[in-house]
């Protein structure tokens, strides 16, 4: 495992740690989340916020920090995250997502009408399991890791002006779901029922880096019932998971 | 208790107050006024803490309906404002009584505008603040007949109000920037086109300024998305900078090349599309 860490100031009040390369694996995720926790608890209440990324963690502070003293304790708290026994619990979500060529048109684009293609490709997205590696762009926008190389679109050129909400969409390497109603470059390859973010419901956001995100089918007719049913207060279903299993 | 209705919202106006704290992991941004040294005057001269929410105008300000004994002012773009028939003046409070009608008019020169009231508007909070961000708030921008309650309870605060912003604070053409976390993956061409020239302001919202490149700064600098504070100046491979500011995103993929200071931060929300801006480093 990686131990090496880069500090970089950021503004008066940020802290930039470096990993030393992009976490790829769900076990990697999780330490690094452990390690914000961690530093959150640690530093309480100078801490405004701590962002973390496939490749760092920034630290926000309410008041300019002594770098230089900082450093120390964070190496040492490094050192005891990386001491840790892995033995995270995480959740694995099944998000249900509806296919139908309404709300996957850039699916079908992109295979050109091809309704093999385009069958064969959903086939295999609800076959993967899917890790959160971190938030970003969106309240409540989780960056998935997981598709395979031969899965993988390019970001299009020109945005789209309206992606709708929840639509299950692929950027490059990650899968994405809106969360609310955007502008988007991803391709829109379905849509779920589900809501990513309530200000209104606790937890707000229901996903936590490092959890796990499998997608489930459902037809036109399910999508829309449990958009009926007031869904946003209806978790999708979980199963609470240890890495070690 | 004191209120206030909106008789008409003006262009786009909402409720900020220091903005929305310790949410950027799950992806919501910061808010908060745009101009914040505006709002902090506007606080200052009612006697408000920042914590109190206040009323961010764009270019066209509201019409209010004072119900009961109100105390305000008005802080940063100046603009023609009328209590009834009398003509109130920048950075001076003044007292309304039950039935006066306050109408905030045009901005005579830059964007925004800050209007606040003794005591704070009570605003239902979201996630720990009142400042709008559609959809984490249910509302974008106030509307007509909206009605906000006053606080006017809440104790006054003495300031020492010797440190006045000048009139047409905003009127600098250049910002002044510190180096971003990117800054060493910036091309040293790059970085010196950055301070050779001024830019044109493009587009522009709460989100953030675009400031128009040209072909002298395109690159093809890749880096992994990390996270984006307010006042970053990312540079896009087109050669095009863009500014973040109150509602940005939390992060980002493009180079953090620049980092404003927070009075150049107020001076960029007061700009418009077509100004030019340039950059000094600090």
């Amino acid at each position: 495992m990686e131990n090496k860490l880069l500090f970089t100031s950021y503004g008066s009040r940020g802290l930039i740690i470096k990993f030393e390369k992009p976490s790829i694996s769900q076990i990697e995720i999780l330490t690094r989340s452990f390690f914000r926790d961690y530093i959150a608890s640690f530093f309480k209440n100078k801490i405004q916020d701590l962002v973390l990324t496939s490749d760092s963690l920034t630290i926000f502070f309410k008041q300019p920090p002594n770098i230089n003293s900082i450093k120390k304790n964070l190496l040492s708290a490094y050192d005891i995250t990386l001491s840790k026994t892995v033995d995270f619990e995480y959740k694995h979500w099944e998000i249900p997502v509806c296919f139908e060529n309404i709300f996957s048109s850039d699916l079908m684009e992109y295979f050109n009408d091809d309704e093999l293609k385009t069958q064969s490709y959903i086939k295999r997205i609800c076959e993967l399991e899917m890790i959160v590696q971190f938030f970003g762009f969106l309240p409540g926008f989780c960056y998935l890791m997981g598709l395979p190389k031969s899965m993988q679109f390019k970001r299009k050129a020109e945005p789209n002006l309206k992606v709708p909400k929840g639509s299950l969409a692929i950027g490059g390497g990650y899968a994405g779901i809106y969360p609310q109603n955007s502008p988007g470059g991803w391709h829109v390859i379905g849509i779920t029922p589900t809501v990513f973010f309530d200000p209104e419901r606790d937890p707000n956001c229901f996903a936590s880096v490092g959890d796990k995100f499998s997608f489930k089918q459902i037809s036109i007719d399910d999508y829309e019932n449990r958009l009926k049913e007031n869904s946003k207060n209806i978790l999708p279903s979980f199963n609470i998971c240890n890495v070690k299993d | 208790m004191s209120k206030i209705k909106i008789i008409e919202p003006g262009f786009f106006s909402t409720i900020q107050d220091i903005g929305r704290i310790g949410y950027r992991h799950k992806g919501v941004p910061l808010s908060g006024p745009m101009d914040k040294k505006a709002f902090e005057l506007a606080h200052k001269l009612v006697g408000n803490d920042y914590q109190k929410c206040l009323i961010e105008t764009t270019l066209i300000g509201p019409t209010l309906l004072i119900e009961g004994k109100v105390k305000l002012a008005y802080s940063g773009a100046p603009m023609d404002v009328y209590l009834n028939e009398d003509k109130m003046l920048i950075n001076k409070p003044f007292e309304c009584n039950l039935g006066d009608i306050v109408k905030f008019g045009n901005c005579i020169s830059g964007v925004r505008t800050y209007i606040s009231f003794r005591g704070g508007l009570k605003v239902s909070s979201v996630l720990g603040s009142g400042s709008y961000y559609y959809p984490v708030t249910k509302k974008k921008i106030i509307e007509k007949g909206d009605n906000f309650s006053i606080d006017s309870k809440s104790e006054s605060i003495k300031y020492d109000l010797n440190d006045l912003l000048a009139k047409g604070y905003y009127l600098r053409e250049n910002l002044h920037v510190s180096k971003g976390p990117d800054w060493d993956s910036v091309p040293s061409d790059v970085k010196e086109e950055l301070f050779k020239k001024s830019f044109t302001i493009g587009i522009n919202d709460r989100m953030g300024y675009h400031f128009l490149g040209d072909d002298k700064l395109k690159n093809r600098i890749n880096l992994k998305s990390s996270a984006i504070i307010p006042g970053t100046i990312q540079l896009t491979p087109k050669g095009v900078l863009l500014a973040s500011m109150a509602d940005g995103q939390v992060t980002g993929g493009y180079p953090r090349a620049l980092i404003l200071d927070e009075f150049s931060m107020s001076i960029l929300a007061q700009k418009r599309r077509g100004e030019k801006i340039s950059f000094e480093i600090s």
